[in-house]
């Protein structure tokens, strides 16, 4: 980056890059909330050059291009292959809200994955985000327990493969452009989707039924820095750019959560919704809890501390109860 | 000022002769050292051509060509070509009408107008030479024919407008129906005009093949027949995505030839070095294209433009118009996929911000692809159909002129009636 | 010289061959996928992700050199083909060059990326894992042999031989 952090007076540059869209709520209440906090904390001391939209690069390449200076802080979720026990959040029965989950993953982070995966590989998190949980929608039958996905193709994306499998229901990967017409073809039977990503995709035209409530799994918004440059900065914009972490955090995560309540309300005029009593949804997520062990007896045996991963989470999650 | 400089050396690489996909890369890593330096230029070297080239989106790129790859090695296509002759090679200019009605079915299977402008180059053009026709007009014809493979569906360039707009490819295919049938009547309708003011460039055909004859060259139009059904019945019956449509037809094509007993190792080793030998020059293209793009995009001259077109308080449909007038202009000089890569990213959020209908607008962008094909100097149709006749190129370009007068009155017509785009998608995604 | 050149062209000739065989493989998945799909409602586990990290990486990477071979990678001649034949040659002889540097430089980064998935054992995880290092590695292998044939078209050129030769296809290659 073009970063000059010598003199005091001097404005910092930094460049943000991220694959969504400007009008994903990811962009526009996440990653620009950020940049505006980070402005109004340093007195504009700090300066952004934000690149959105795959304008620099697809999806997983934000690590790379970090590392490679090309950009300051990128959007670093799609990297599991450095930063897999990230993924933690993104398990079935994880959290039961954005605000739960967002918190304990990002206190997780602090206290533990940023020193064990990403200060590792060169980066630090600045903010971590879990989205509403990932429901299942289908065109032609409901779904109101676990037996009816059994046998069902489902459009999956992450983790969720690992779910669906051991739900007896057969994984599909395919791009989230083709989601629409995939279901309404028959091509499969269901997709996952949280409600917050209807919109985009026309979900709300095609589907007729959705589960409220599951913990089907979800995925994690994450931004790192270059930890190089972060250490070049001065004390009161690291200072500015944890507390504008913090409240990214708290922001985005309520705004998920808020949303996913309203578009449930609206989408259930077009959309049978059926909504899991806490009961039920105790039951899914023990279910799915098979999904854990498989998930952490992988990453144990490629080396990661994925054990310790999970007792901490649980401890975190307990804790903020 | 500076970045005037990457932006001439890519004028210059061009113009002189450069591989495209070198030009673009070349004159992108240039910028990108003067801009943001060694570490970014090594940056965007290490992760754009990984990841252009790693996406399942982009097999059906490959697969659409071999499909096409497998019907032109197996001779398929000639008898297309021959079964449309004996039903239309009366009429005046008939020739030329069968080679538009072949190439329209040739469309309908083949997603890449490079590949049936050669096929159908190197079926129909001895044949049209054979009875005398105006060798510009043989050109302009074939040429012509060809870019139908880009409007009626199953189109490369339709696709991958829908990947880099993330519009939905099933929408794109349906509402480019209409269109490229209407695309397909204009060139008729031109090639009857012109043989009635000009009778001596396709002189009267004395055949008369009986009925028999008729029915019977019919019998080799079920292959493509067979085809056409399975892959679009594939398409709408959800049996495969748009995606591994290309994949589908492939696989038909190359068990219809083979059980045909048209297929033997070595025409099957020709369809996989063609399909290689294009799709690569296409994904490499791509990726010099990404490079230069990422080295605009750090430059903020693209988010500029976008801010100045976005700012100019005039009607939406003056933006519109200058958009589609950069079209045009780019589709003389460049490769009608590096324009889309290039510019899609800018053009689309302006578009849509206008309230403009996506869809609608993936229909207008390659109807000015079709154009671009043909349009000298750089016509990539006419090379390859001059090409493979063995024709100066420039025969070609005098031949397609009337076309291109006609794609440019059928251009105006989609953009002022978006319903005739816009209907069929709209009644079939209900 | 030429035996260097007959000597790569068969080494070029045998990656072109698995860029063939990841092409049959690409459509032969791709259908059976869906054919799977539709008769037993089960996908086959991790064809998506071998059509896209595997064969689509070593399509485009391992044939770029054959295509550059054969003059396949198009370009704009309607100024250059009224250029004399020595112009050509001189120019071809900047373009090659400056092309070949640039392919060393994403051939590099393609082996630093092989190398760090290699050490780190990195896994695109699923239900299957797959190695990372095996879909980055048809990067630099391609670039590199793309970068040598580029060299020796600049050789051949600058010594003054007909490159024509080297533009028709080997036996093997062409079934025609
Ligand atoms: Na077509
Ligand atoms: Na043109």
């Amino acid at each position: 980056g073009n970063t000059s952090a010598n003199g005091t007076n001097e404005t910092i540059k930094l460049k943000m890059a991220d694959s969504l869209p400007t009008t994903n709520y990811l962009s526009s209440e996440g990653a620009v909330f950020f940049m505006d906090r980070v402005k109004e904390l340093t007195d504009g001391k700090v300066e952004f050059e934000y690149y959105p939209a795959e304008q620099i690069g697809k999806a997983n390449s934000y690590l790379d291009l970090t590392l490679s200076k090309t950009i300051d802080i990128g959007y670093t979720s799609y990297s599991t292959d450095r930063l897999p026990l990230t993924e933690i959040a993104t398990l079935p029965g994880a959290y039961s809200s954005a605000q739960e989950g967002s918190a304990i993953i990002w206190q997780l982070m602090k206290d533990y994955l940023a020193e064990e995966e990403y200060l590792k590989n060169g980066v630090r998190p600045l903010y971590a985000v879990a989205l509403p949980q990932y429901q299942f929608v289908t065109s032609k039958k409901p779904v109101k327990s676990m037996e009816d996905i059994k046998g069902l193709k489902a459009r999956v994306t992450g983790t969720m493969e690992l779910g669906f499998d051991e739900l007896g229901a057969s994984p599909v990967f395919m791009p989230a452009t083709e989601a629409y017409t995939a279901m309404e073809r028959g091509t499969v039977d269901g997709v996952t989707f949280p409600f917050t990503s209807f919109a985009p995709y026309q979900i709300e035209a095609i589907a007729k039924y959705s589960t409220k409530g599951a913990n089907l799994g979800s995925f994690t918004v994450v931004y790192s820095i270059n930890e190089k440059l972060y250490q070049t900065l001065p004390e009161d914009v690291k200072e500015a750019l944890a507390q504008a972490g913090d409240e990214t955090v708290e922001h985005l995560s309520t705004f998920l959560d808020e949303k996913n309540d309203e578009l449930a309300e609206e989408f259930s005029s077009k959309v049978e919704i059926y909504e899991l009593s806490d009961k039920e949804s105790a039951e899914w997520d023990k279910s799915l809890e098979p999904v854990w062990d498989r998930w952490a007896a992988d990453l144990e045996k490629r080396g990661f501390n994925a054990n310790e991963t999970i007792k901490k989470y649980r401890e975190l999650r307990e804790s903020m109860k | 000022m500076t970045i005037a400089i990457p932006l001439i050396c890519l004028a210059l690489f061009l113009a002189f002769g450069m591989p495209i996909a070198f030009a673009l890369g070349i004159s992108g890593s240039i910028g990108l050292l003067m801009f943001s330096g060694w570490d970014s230029f090594l940056g965007i070297l290490q992760t754009a051509p990984y990841d252009s080239v790693k996406s399942f989106l982009m097999s059906a790129i490959p697969m659409f060509i071999l499909m096409a790859a497998f019907m032109t090695v197996s001779g398929i296509m000639k008898d297309l070509f021959e079964a449309a002759y004996k039903w239309l090679g009366k009429l005046p200019g008939g020739l030329g009408i069968a080679t538009v009605f072949a190439g329209a079915l040739m469309a309908a299977v083949s997603g890449s107008s490079q590949a049936s402008a050669a096929a159908m180059s190197k079926a129909v053009a001895p044949e049209m030479k054979k009875y005398k026709y105006n060798t510009a007009f043989t050109m302009g014809v074939i040429s012509i024919a060809g870019t139908l493979a880009v409007m009626i569906p199953p189109s490369i360039i339709l696709i991958l407008y829908g990947i880099l707009t993330e519009t939905g490819v099933g929408s794109l295919l349906i509402a480019a129906v209409v269109p490229g049938i209407i695309t397909a009547i204009g060139y008729i309708v031109v090639i009857f005009v012109w043989v009635k003011l000009k009778p001596d460039i396709a002189p009267k055909i004395e055949i008369n093949p009986t009925i028999k004859e008729k029915f019977a060259s019919l019998k080799n139009v079920w292959p493509m027949l067979v085809i056409i059904i399975a892959v679009i019945g594939g398409i709408y019956s959800g049996f495969v995505t748009a995606t591994e449509a290309g994949a589908l037809g492939a696989f038909i094509t190359l068990v219809v030839v083979f059980v045909m007993g048209r297929m033997n190792l070595n025409k099957f080793g020709t369809a996989l070095n063609d399909t290689i030998k294009s799709t690569t020059m296409i994904m490499t293209i791509i990726i010099g294209a990404h490079i230069f793009s990422y080295f605009l995009t750090m430059t903020q001259s693209t988010q500029k433009v976008v801010a100045l077109i976005e700012g100019m308080e005039v009607s939406r449909y003056w933006i519109l118009a200058i958009i589609i007038f950069i079209y045009l202009i780019l589709g003389f000089f460049m490769d009608q996929i590096a324009i889309l890569i290039l510019t899609l990213p800018l053009t689309f959020p302006i578009v849509v911000s206008l309230g403009f209908d996506p869809v609608w607008f993936g229909i207008i962008v390659t109807k000015t692809v079709e154009i671009g094909l043909v349009t000298p100097p750089v016509g990539m149709n006419v090379f390859v159909a001059t090409g493979a006749a063995g024709v100066k190129t420039a025969e070609g370009f005098k031949g397609v002129k009337w076309f291109v007068l006609m794609d440019m009155l059928i251009l105006i017509l989609l953009i002022v009636l978006p319903f005739i785009t816009l209907w069929l998608p709209s009644f079939m995604m209900k | 010289m030429d035996i260097i050149e007959k000597g790569f062209g068969k080494l070029e000739v045998l990656f072109l061959r698995l860029s063939q065989i990841a092409l049959v493989i690409m459509m032969t998945l791709t259908t059976f996928d869906a054919l799977s799909r539709h008769f037993f409602s089960k996908s086959i586990t991790g064809a998506y992700e071998v059509t896209e990290m595997y064969l689509m990486v070593m399509l485009v990477f391992l044939s770029m050199s054959y295509v550059q071979k054969v003059d396949g990678h198009i370009r704009l001649d309607i100024i250059f083909e009224r250029l004399s034949k020595r112009v050509q040659d001189i120019l071809n002889i900047i373009f090659y060059l400056l092309a070949a540097a640039m392919m060393f430089f994403i051939g590099y980064q393609g082996f630093n990326m092989t190398l760090t998935a290699m050490q780190n054992n990195l896994i695109a995880s699923g239900l299957i894992n797959f190695p990372l290092w095996l879909s980055y590695i048809w990067i630099p292998i391609g670039s590199f042999l793309i970068m040598i044939r580029l060299i020796l078209l600049v050789v051949l050129l600058g010594l003054g031989k007909d490159i024509q030769a080297s533009d028709s296809r080997p036996e093997e290659v062409d079934f025609e």
